[in-house]
Order: C-alpha cells, then structure tokens, then sequence
C-alpha cells in the first residue's frame, strides 16, 4: 500500500493521524473513567452533603448571568430554574441584547419588573448600550438589563460589570439548571482553595426531557435521531474529553452554558472578548495565560456530573450555522493563542490540550474529509483494494462507536440521564452508530466551512433556533 | 506494510472496538436497571405527564403554548439618586451556623448605617471581617461609606475594603466617586484605585439621562 506518490503519500499522512488521534482519544477516555469513578467515589464519602453547603447562611455570593438574545420561548423557564437554585446568596442577572421578538416583555409580565433608576454605566469597549435596568418587584434577585444590540460577549461583560458577588456563573439563556447546581459547583472553590479559578460541569441535551415542579429535570429519548446523536456527541464530549483532561489540569474549554468562575479573576482577565465567536474557549485559554503571568497555577475544575441542560438544533440547518460558528471560534482561539503551543510555562495546557485541539480538532475535518477522498480515490484507480478501504472504514466506524458508548456508560454512573428504560440504551446504540455513518463525515463538512471561514476571517452566522422548552410535568 | 497486514490490523482493532462498545452497552443496561430498581423503591415524587395523548409517546409541549404580545411599562428617565429599599419577602428561617453572618433583611433602610457603628466598636477582628463581607453585599451607598469610614479609622485595611467594595457595584459608586476627595489620603488612595480598576471613567462611557424613551426598533432594520 505504502509506495511513492501524493495519494500514497495522503493516505500515511492519515493513517498516521488516524493513529495518533485513536490512542489519545482511547487515553484520554481511561483517565477520563478514572478520574470519573473516584469522582464518584469522593461524593459517596463527603462528610457533608451538597444540601448542608445549601442550607448554610454563610455562603459566598453567586451573580448568575444570563445573556439572552430572541429567548422568548425559553427565557421564563431557564429564569425559573435559576431562581429555584438552592443557594440564598443568589442574584441572577438577565442581560437581553437586541431583542425584539418580546423576550423582555416576556419576563416583564412573568416576574413583574419595574423599571430602576441606576446609573447606566457603560463598560469598556462594550458595543451596545444600555437602554434601560429592571428590577423584579416579586423576587428581587432577579435584575434585568436591556442592551440596544451587541453580542453575547457583550452582554456577559456588562453583566459581569454590574455583578455585586464574588462568584459569577455565565448560563445560557436556554440552559436548565438541577437545582443543586450552584451548590454543586461551589463546592471545588470552597474545598480546594483560592488556586480554583473556573468549575465546569456536564451538560446534557434537554430535548424530549420533562421538568418537574421542584426544577428537577427527567432526561428522555427525542424523537429525532438528529437529536439523538447529538446526545451522544455531547457525551462524549463531556464525559471523556472534558473529564479527561480535566484529570490532568489541562482543560482548555468552560462551556458558555455553565461556567462558574471567580468574579475578580473574570475581571482581571478582562471578561468575554466580543471579537470572536468562539469567546468560551477564547477566555479560557486568555485565564490560563493571565493566571499563570500572575505566577500561579489556575486550577479549572470539570464535574463530570450533569448540572446543565440545554436545547439542540433538530434542524439541519441550524445545526450547520452551529458548528461552521463552533469551528470558526475554534480557529480563532487557537490562532489568537499560538504562543501556548508546547509553551512549558502553560503547564499540560501548553503541551497537551492545546496541541491537541490545534492539531486533533482544529485540522480534523480536513484530515478526515481528505482521507477519506484519498482512499476512495485509491480504490476506484486501483492503486488500494476495496477490501483495505472496507476494513479502514469498520475499525474507524467501530472506535467512534466504541468511544459513543464509552461515554454513555460514564454518563450513567451520575443517575439514569438519558437512559430512562434498559431499551434506550439500544436506541443510543443504533444513534451511536448512525452517527459515524453519514452524520459526522456531513459535520466535517461543515467544520471545514468553518475553518475556511476562520482563516479568511469571515463572519458566522448563529443561525435562529426554535425553543421548544422542556415538557413541565405537574403534580 | 503490505495490504493483508493493514487488512489484518483493520479487522482485528475493528472487532476489538466494536466488542469494547458492546460491553459498554451491556455495562450501561445493567447500570440502568439498578437505577431503575433503585429509584422505584425511593418515594417517587408524584408527578403525571401534563399532556398525553391516547397512546405513543408523550408529545413534547413547550412551556409557553401562548405568546399574546406584552407591551413593557416605558422605561422612567435615569436619574442618579439613592435605589429605594426592596420589599423583600420574608427569607424562610433557617438555623444559623456559629459565627454565622448578619442575616441581611432589606427592609431595614438603616442598616448600612448600623452595621457601620458596629464595625466601628467591633474589637474581635474576625468579626470586623465578616462585618465588611455583609456589609459588601448590602451594596447600598450607606455600606460603601461604613467600609470608607472603616479604613478612614483604621479598623479594616484598604484590601478588605476594597475586596468588599467590589460588590458593591453601581448603587455604591457615588460613594466611592465622592471618596476621592476624601480629605484622608488612605481613602483618597483605595477609591481612586477602586474607580480605575472599575471602569476608566471617561465621558463616553457615562450614558447620559435619555431626554424621552428611546423607541424601540429592530437593530437589524
């Protein structure tokens, strides 16, 4: 097979990716399965319950900020479940920028605010102005601001700006969260010290799922297999990437859905760049670097435990906008970020997690789409057997399955999740596989629309979604 | 390497792979089993599907079926003066830990003030600390003044005010701005790096007062 000439020259090149790319995927999910099972073990074995730290009147204040742009259909749900968060020291902050599908008419009737008289403070470098500051009449945690435009960076900044605690936790707008989460997650910062900047969580896809009265939400299978895969891909992610690295210190991503981080670190690395769309990653990797001038280790704690439940596209479309904006973000963080490369002064991020992105994530779509030309090109002119070609393609169909599942059962040590009946683990079986047929060689795709984008700096789309909220199951 | 020993390999890693996928699929209905067992043998909360139609699958609802359009209260002209006092609800009593926190009930307007004078008298420094903590997450001006007062006379460092000062964002700023011609120069010194750590305060930054309400308008017209 291996000869002379460019296709064969292609194929080593993949094969070696391919390679390369299985065995720190395979040891990534090891350390992510350990890390997860003495995770585990350490919540079965705290002296003290999550419900004690929630119970006690000397907690550490949490602004829980909400950008949200065209919410209308989730924004009141998600606000309900922020504010049934079992946390007393709690101010949630909704940050609506340009919105005029009546998003903040929405939570004006829900909540009863009242327009405040405040000075109106613009924070630097911020694009959109502030039109007006709410204040709910009913539940006073809740404040709201309403931004002429600007993006979620934006928003997020002049939230962070007006945030009066000494934690803030950035959420989606479309983000449902247990109501343990923010006891959940201010657990690593109270055990663990001053050296914890940033605490991550698993999130799990809300679609199908039902909301009960006291917040909790019942996860369930979708109808939609776009939906269902989704699951899986999100498992994966979480469980066995996040988790992975995070076991080693060297976790390169806050998901923008739930992040916790400590309000003087966030300001001092100046908040959410509105420059990029990836800003999640973007300020994550900007932590790492601010963190470590300042001569210390930041410590960013993932809880591979789900606390976040937010909505997926079903639609192809909107699914395409996502990921073509995801990669973009990703191209542009990486390329703002170029000095961490096997930088030794960023720790495991520097030498693993960010070569890794750069080279596994960043060039995968490309390497993957290439590969697979190469060899059908090899098989059609005879240069490959169809048979090498078919063998190729089960061993990289049963990894991704392989890694699908992985993830799945990592899923199920934290409760039932997605799995509400022994059946559904089929169903995730046959989304698992289906995902490496057709699924992912069509997001690679996308991905390389992105990373073209990227490059040539051309500006994403975030696509309009359709919220349909979660299933409210009554007593 | 010749073709057979890639074919070899392929095959060989590929049922490896897929067995490992297997085992985690078995491992999981196992695991969802026991859960199964575990959670029916717990008090179930009692909860009943909202919608469910005869058959099949529960259909998905959205939590909003109506979207009849609100129209907001015009927001009132900003003016810079004093936020009134929320009527808060009553807090549910909960059982204090020892050496727990103030708790803090929004609707005493002299509380700021109050726990000023305590601050002042307080001789035990822990408890000066956690004094400058709620009086931090009070916010108002009056707190911001009692943390100014504090390191005026030296019963706090400027750190643990300024640390305290942080949160308490807008609605103590004025105080903060009025510090900085604060005839003693520690004070002047922790609000003036308060001020420029904040918010460079130039006059672009300020939004002036709105004459009339701005109109409402897509962004994207």
């Amino acid at each position: 097979m291996i000869g002379t000439g460019p296709l064969h020259l292609t194929e080593l090149i993949v094969l070696l990716f391919f390679t390369v790319f299985a065995i720190g995927y395979s040891l990534l999910l090891i350390q992510a399965a350990i890390a997860t099972a003495r995770e585990v073990e350490r919540e079965r074995r705290r002296a003290y319950s999550v419900a004690d730290l929630a119970a006690s009147s000397s907690q550490p204040s949490v602004t829980i900020i909400v950008p949200a742009h065209q919410e209308a259909a989730a924004i009141v749900q998600t606000v309900r479940s922020l504010l049934a968060q079992r946390w007393h020291q709690l101010e949630v902050l909704v940050v609506a920028n340009g919105c005029t599908d009546g998003t903040l008419e929405q939570l004006v009737e829900a909540y009863d605010l009242q327009p405040t008289s405040d000075l109106l403070v613009r924070p630097p470098g911020a694009r959109a102005r502030i039109r007006s500051s709410w204040r709910s009449s009913t539940d006073p945690r809740l404040r709201v601001l309403d931004l002429s435009a600007g993006g979620k960076a934006d928003a997020s900044n002049c939230g962070l700006e007006r945030a009066t605690s000494e934690f803030v936790l950035l959420v989606d707008a479309d983000s449902l969260l247990a109501p343990h989460a923010v006891a959940r997650a201010m657990l690593p910062f109270i055990e663990l010290g001053e050296q914890v900047v940033a605490v991550s969580a698993a999130i799990r896809v809300l679609n199908g799922a039902s909301v009960d009265a006291d917040g909790y939400v019942t996860s369930a299978m979708p109808r939609s297999l776009l939906a269902r895969m989704q699951m899986v891909e999100y498992a994966r992610a979480f469980q066995i990437g996040r988790a992975g690295w995070a076991s080693i210190g060297a976790l390169p991503l806050v998901s923008g859905a739930f992040g916790m981080f400590r309000t003087s670190v966030l300001r001092a690395a100046g908040g959410l760049d509105p420059t990029t769309v990836g800003e999640d990653l973007e300020l994550v990797l900007r932590l790492h670097a601010t963190v470590r001038r300042g001569g210390r280790r930041p410590d960013i704690i993932f809880i591979p435990e789900p606390l976040c439940w937010t909505e997926v596209p079903e639609d192809a479309t909107v699914l395409r906008a996502q990921r073509q904006r995801w990669h973009r973000g990703l191209v542009e963080s990486v390329m703002r970020h170029g000095s961490m490369l096997l930088n030794a002064r960023h720790g495991t991020v520097g030498m693993l997690s960010f070569p890794f992105l750069g080279l596994f994530e960043l060039l995968a779509p490309l390497i993957e789409l290439l590969g697979i030309g190469a060899l059908l090109l090899a098989a059609v002119t005879g240069a490959l057997s169809w048979l090498v070609v078919l063998a190729l393609a089960m061993f990289a169909v049963s990894f991704g399955l392989a890694l699908g599942m992985g993830a799945v059962l990592l899923e199920l040590l934290w409760g039932r999740g997605y799995v509400q009946r022994p059946r559904d683990v089929a169903t995730l079986f046959v989304a698992a596989l289906l995902e490496q047929l057709g699924h992912r060689q069509r997001t690679a795709v996308w991905r390389l629309h992105g990373l073209i984008a990227g490059l040539r700096g051309r500006r994403a789309s975030w696509g309009r979604m359709h919220h349909r909220g979660a299933r409210a199951v009554t007593d | 390497m010749g073709e057979s020993t890639i074919i070899w390999l392929a095959v060989v890693g590929g049922i490896v792979a897929f067995g490992c996928a297997l085992v985690c699929a078995v491992a999981s209905v196992i695991l969802a089993r026991a859960a199964q067992r575990g959670s029916s043998a717990r008090m179930q909360i009692n909860t009943q599907v909202a919608h469910r139609p005869a058959g099949g699958q529960p259909q998905p609802q959205p939590m909003m079926t109506v979207l009849h359009p609100v129209v907001a209260p015009q927001p009132q002209q900003p003016i810079i003066v004093m936020m009134p006092q929320p009527q808060l609800q009553p807090q549910p009593p909960h059982h204090p830990q020892p050496g727990a926190g103030v708790v803090l009930e929004g609707h005493y307007p002299q509380l700021g003030r109050a726990l000023g004078s305590w601050l002042q008298v307080e001789r035990d420094e822990l408890e000066r600390g956690r004094i400058a903590r709620d009086l931090g997450r009070l916010g108002s001006a009056d707190a911001a003044r009692a943390l100014l007062d504090g390191v005026r006379t030296g019963v706090i460092t400027p750190t643990i005010a300024a640390d305290n000062l942080e949160r308490g964002g807008f609605d103590a700023g004025i105080a903060v701005a009025t510090a900085l011609r604060d005839p003693e120069p520690r004070v002047r010194a922790l609000a003036t790096s308060l001020v420029g750590r904040r918010v460079p305060l130039t006059p672009a930054s300020i939004e002036p007062p709105p004459a009339s309400p701005p109109p409402r308008s897509d962004p994207r017209a």
